[in-house]
């Protein structure tokens, strides 16, 4: 029997969020909080969304063939530049089910033109979208790749602790180089584990050809497993993209390592700009767990996802995709579905409104 | 037919005249003594110069993003549309890394801060150059 108060006050919570982010898109698009004298030193911006989703089958981000409304998102950001040289960043967010929270705080220190260090909680730098993972009218879909899905566990949220960058030019293009150590801050660990230690980088190089990038992650983290032993736990990502006044291909590769469980995901996908407003997308998206059987259908995951977005303003984008799955892997680790209980072709729909300001 | 080709060339370079007139040149304080090419233009508006070699911030003015110049400026030293440009601020700013030049309304205002400010950097209309600042890059 459905718990439809718990079902309404959830979409109240849901609308209520959505009201008052609209509102604040609002306010702050008229505003330009940025152009204030006020601001020269403080900023302060926003983004979220609100998603319907909906299954023929399975159960994933608490959608099935009862749709829900409950994935919400809604995050601040404000920055302060103390001198011309550090500012300081965070980041206070919430959702439907979590309480109000900074994700993120760190201090940004600029030695010189080319190279910064950050201390603090600090967004982890890995792949294309980690650092914006939320911020979804960023990128051109509502759901994002499932490397950097919570499901899949690829990716971490954020370190605490040191980190710096280096922006290079060479003789043909330019180079980013990451560097960063400290102990993870992971809002979804895995039961047993803890002390993590961490260090990592990314380098990411800018080529010739004009909007062609290719970009390496990786993250090790060092853990302590109950009975004291420390083991390692790698994270390697290598991306491609083409990005063009209208065109924006990416693919990219992740890999996961961890107590010789291992786990691997990759993607391609194109996404192109008819108009200002119009923007359809694709993509091939796969997921494999390496120690289960390959015919197992909840170890694995492969899925088309066909959408379009419309933006109404560059703060406004309304979405609509479907992805149509072959095998229910992540459901499974998500813990919403076990093993040999799932379908394994399903289809989902996720239509959503992104803004930000 | 020499009248006619004569006519044609004139109007050429009256055409390619008015078109420098009309565009987009970088404006720097008159005591700035920087070396300043595209390159660093570009890493400027996309966040990712942030100081002057002097340590001291730079102050980078943009124009409303309705305005023709700053599509023109966009295209011509960035290569990206101005939504496009917009969407990598956004992603700077939701990263933690930069935030976006100031607004201000127009050539007049961007000129006057210009001339005012030695770290600022910004673009107007070539026709609206006059000796308060150093075009550094049309």
């Amino acid at each position: 029997m459905p718990n439809y108060a718990w079902r309404i006050g959830r979409l109240k919570n849901s609308l209520m969020v959505c009201m008052a982010a609209l509102g604040l898109c609002v306010i702050g698009s008229g505003l330009h909080a940025e152009e204030s004298d006020f601001s020269e030193r403080f900023s302060m911006n926003g983004y979220g969304y609100l998603d319907y989703i909906q299954t023929d089958a399975n159960t994933y981000l608490d959608a099935s063939k009862t749709p829900t409304w409950g994935n919400n998102f809604f995050a601040l950001v404000g920055s302060a530049a103390v001198t011309d040289r550090l500012k300081l960043w965070a980041q206070l967010e919430t959702g439907t089910d979590n309480r109000p929270r900074f994700t993120w705080a760190f201090a940004d220190y600029q030695f010189n033109e080319a190279v910064s260090v950050h201390a603090g909680t600090v967004k982890m730098p890995l792949g294309f979208y980690n650092e914006t993972v939320d911020a979804t009218l960023t990128r051109p879909s509502n759901m994002a790749p499932f490397i950097y899905q919570y499901a899949t566990d690829l990716v971490l949220d954020a370190y605490n602790g040191i980190g710096a960058d280096l922006h290079q030019d060479i003789g043909a293009g330019a180079l980013l180089l990451q560097a960063y150590g400290g102990n993870s801050k992971d809002s979804n660990p895995t039961p047993g584990v803890y002390d993590h230690r961490l260090f990592g980088g990314r380098i990411v190089y800018r080529t010739p050809i004009e909007g062609l990038r290719l970009m390496f992650s990786e993250t090790r983290t060092l853990v302590r497993i109950v009975n004291g032993q420390i083991v390692d736990e790698t994270v390697s990502i290598a991306s491609i993209d083409y990005v063009t006044d209208r065109l924006d291909l990416k693919s990219e590769y992740g890999q996961h390592d961890f107590l010789g469980a291992k786990s691997s995901s990759w993607y391609v996908q194109a996404a192109y700009e008819l108009s200002d407003e119009w923007k359809p997308y694709l993509r091939y998206d796969t997921f494999r767990q390496e120690q289960g059987p390959a015919n197992d259908p909840s170890s694995f995951q492969r899925s088309v996802i066909a959408g379009v977005g419309y933006a109404f303003s560059p703060n406004i984008v309304l979405r609509t995709e479907v992805l149509f799955n072959h095998g229910y892997a992540l459901p499974v680790l998500a813990g919403e579905m076990t093993a040999g209980s799932g379908k394994v072709n399903w289809d989902m729909l996720v239509a959503s409104v992104n803004f930000a300001f | 037919m020499k009248h006619f080709f004569f006519t044609l060339m004139l109007t050429g370079m009256l055409c390619s005249q008015a078109a420098w007139a009309d565009a987009v040149v970088i404006i720097v304080n008159k005591d700035n003594t920087t070396g300043i090419d595209r390159n660093f233009i570009s890493k400027v508006y996309t966040g990712e110069a942030k100081i002057w070699a002097s340590g001291e911030k730079i102050m980078a003015l943009d124009l409303p993003e309705n305005n023709a110049e700053r599509a023109e400026f966009s295209q011509a030293y960035l290569g990206r549309s101005v939504n496009k440009l917009k969407l990598l601020w956004m992603q700077n700013v939701f990263a933690g890394k930069a935030n976006p030049p100031k607004v201000v309304e127009t050539d007049e205002e961007v000129k006057k801060l210009v001339a005012a400010n030695k770290n600022a950097i910004g673009y107007i209309s070539a026709s609206n150059v006059d000796s308060s600042v150093t075009v550094v890059a049309k």
